[in-house]
């Protein structure tokens, strides 16, 4: 097997220093950033992220990859910035003002850097200002919101309210997601885009970044 | 009655399948002992890093329900209202495992050791809620010593934010129970610091003041069912038939 299918294999059972020293012999072998990016790293994540969907591996499997991932990219950052690799895009990601949850947008973070999308989290209890400010700065176009509370989706209407306000619609679009939040809710609210959950969140903004290119 | 406990360290135990099944996991494919040892290391930061910690004070009907209207944001119909009426004691508690815990997730988090971060946070919340269940046990067996019973009632703990109780309700809660004594305060939007934390209100009696039908209107949007197998553990049987019924009945 090629050194960039022994990378994605490894990648996949998530041995991060098999990874990284992989990784360090194709950059030695002066293969391109990008060709070690695409053909190794991330096609090593597509088929954790279509086997997680598929309900073949589970979370505990994707979070060992994705730090695999993670020990590779770090690796070839600097010689990706030389080659001017770009990320497929970007997203803004946050937990929604007053709520503190986490994790559910974490993974969800995890999981896009994975398929080769630059993430800016934002953390948790974000003001609906932020939210669109931070995507403005960073030129994203989708910002993500999180709520894990009956008590805070509300607030997920404001930062789409937010964005129509400013005059943003369609420049930036919005997904939703959280244990508590539903397909009806999202639409209720306006938002562009419902996930149901982290794998589902990565389809959902290919299809969103498939649309703004037709 | 008002009492701040430290938690016993050796209380502070977690089973793999539990906590794999909070990651909403059946199972890992992991064979290559990566699971195992981030599960280890886990429990390692666990130890080092879960300080449990609560704050517990009885509290008579007449004071609860005026604490429990809050800011009259409740549902219109609870189960908890009924439950009062025929409890026998009531108790205010929050309980919190400090904040180190909460900081050691997110710094795992970022230095991408995501699966150990996910491991934790998820032990966290299962070592909480069994936590919960240890003070509803010392809660019954006080309230068993002071009536001079030789059987303890059946409690159950009740929180802000779930069955009809508005989290609003947190404000009222923390205006008596002051909880900064171990660390805990309100956020904006009532949500508590340290987030592993958990209040609420221990409820005494008979076990069948604990069962109610889930016809309310908060049962409508909630999908979890966990009420059910709370219920069960102090009722039984007579629960467990209902539950299949309940679940039969709903398709």
């Amino acid at each position: 097997m090629d050194l960039l299918g022994r990378i994605a294999d490894d990648l996949e059972l998530g041995l991060n220093d098999d990874v990284r020293t992989l990784v360090r012999q194709a950059i030695d072998a002066r293969l391109s950033a990008s060709t070690i990016l695409n053909d190794g790293l991330l096609a090593g994540m597509a088929v954790v992220g279509r086997r997680f969907k598929a309900h073949e591996i589970f979370l505990p499997d994707v979070l060992l990859a994705a730090r695999a991932m993670h020990a590779g990219l770090e690796l070839l950052e600097p010689f990706l910035a030389s080659e001017d690799v770009r990320p497929r895009g970007t997203v803004i990601l946050g937990t929604v003002a007053g709520d503190q949850h986490d994790i559910g947008k974490t993974l969800v973070g995890i999981m896009l850097r994975g398929a080769g999308y630059e993430v800016v989290d934002l953390g948790i209890d974000v003001d609906p200002e932020t939210f669109v400010d931070a995507a403005l700065e960073h030129r994203a176009s989708i910002i993500g919101l999180s709520a894990l509370l009956t008590t805070t989706m509300p607030a997920m209407g404001v930062v789409v309210r937010h964005v129509k306000e400013r005059q943003l619609a369609g420049k930036i679009q919005t997904l939703v997601g959280g244990a508590p939040v539903t397909r009806e809710f999202a639409l209720e609210i306006g938002a562009d885009a419902y996930a149901y959950d982290a794998a589902s969140a990565v389809e959902t903004v290919e299809a969103l970044m498939d649309s703004r290119r037709c | 009655m008002r009492e701040c406990l430290e938690l016993a360290p050796d209380a502070i135990e977690v089973d793999q399948a539990s906590v794999v099944q909070r990651l909403g996991s059946s199972r890992t494919n992991c064979e290559n002992g990566l699971f195992q040892e981030s599960f280890t290391a886990a429990q390692g930061f666990l130890a080092a890093t879960a300080r449990p910690r609560c704050v517990v004070q009885t509290v008579d009907l007449a004071t609860f329900a005026g604490l429990y209207d809050g800011e009259g944001s409740n549902d219109r119909d609870t189960p908890l209202e009924v439950i009062l009426e025929r409890s026998e004691a009531l108790a205010l508690f929050v309980l919190t495992l400090g904040q180190t815990i909460t900081d050691t997730i997110r710094r795992l988090f970022s230095e991408h050791d995501y699966l150990v971060a996910a491991l934790l946070d998820g032990m966290a919340s299962l070592v909480a809620e069994s936590l919960v269940e240890s003070l509803e046990t010392r809660f019954g067996r006080h309230i068993a010593e002071c009536d001079g019973k030789s059987t303890t009632p059946a409690v159950l703990a009740y929180s802000p934010g779930y069955c009809g109780w508005h989290v609003s309700g947190q404000r009222a809660l923390f205006s008596v129970l002051k909880p900064n004594e171990i660390g805990v305060s309100l956020g904006a939007g009532c949500m508590m610091r340290p987030l592993k934390s958990v209040s609420g209100v221990l409820v005494a009696g008979e076990p069948e003041i604990h069962d109610f039908d889930p016809g309310y209107s908060c049962c409508s949007g909630c999908d979890t069912l966990e009420c059910r197998a709370r219920i069960a553990r102090v009722t039984g049987p007579v629960c467990a038939k209902r539950e299949v019924a309940w679940i039969c009945s709903d398709g």
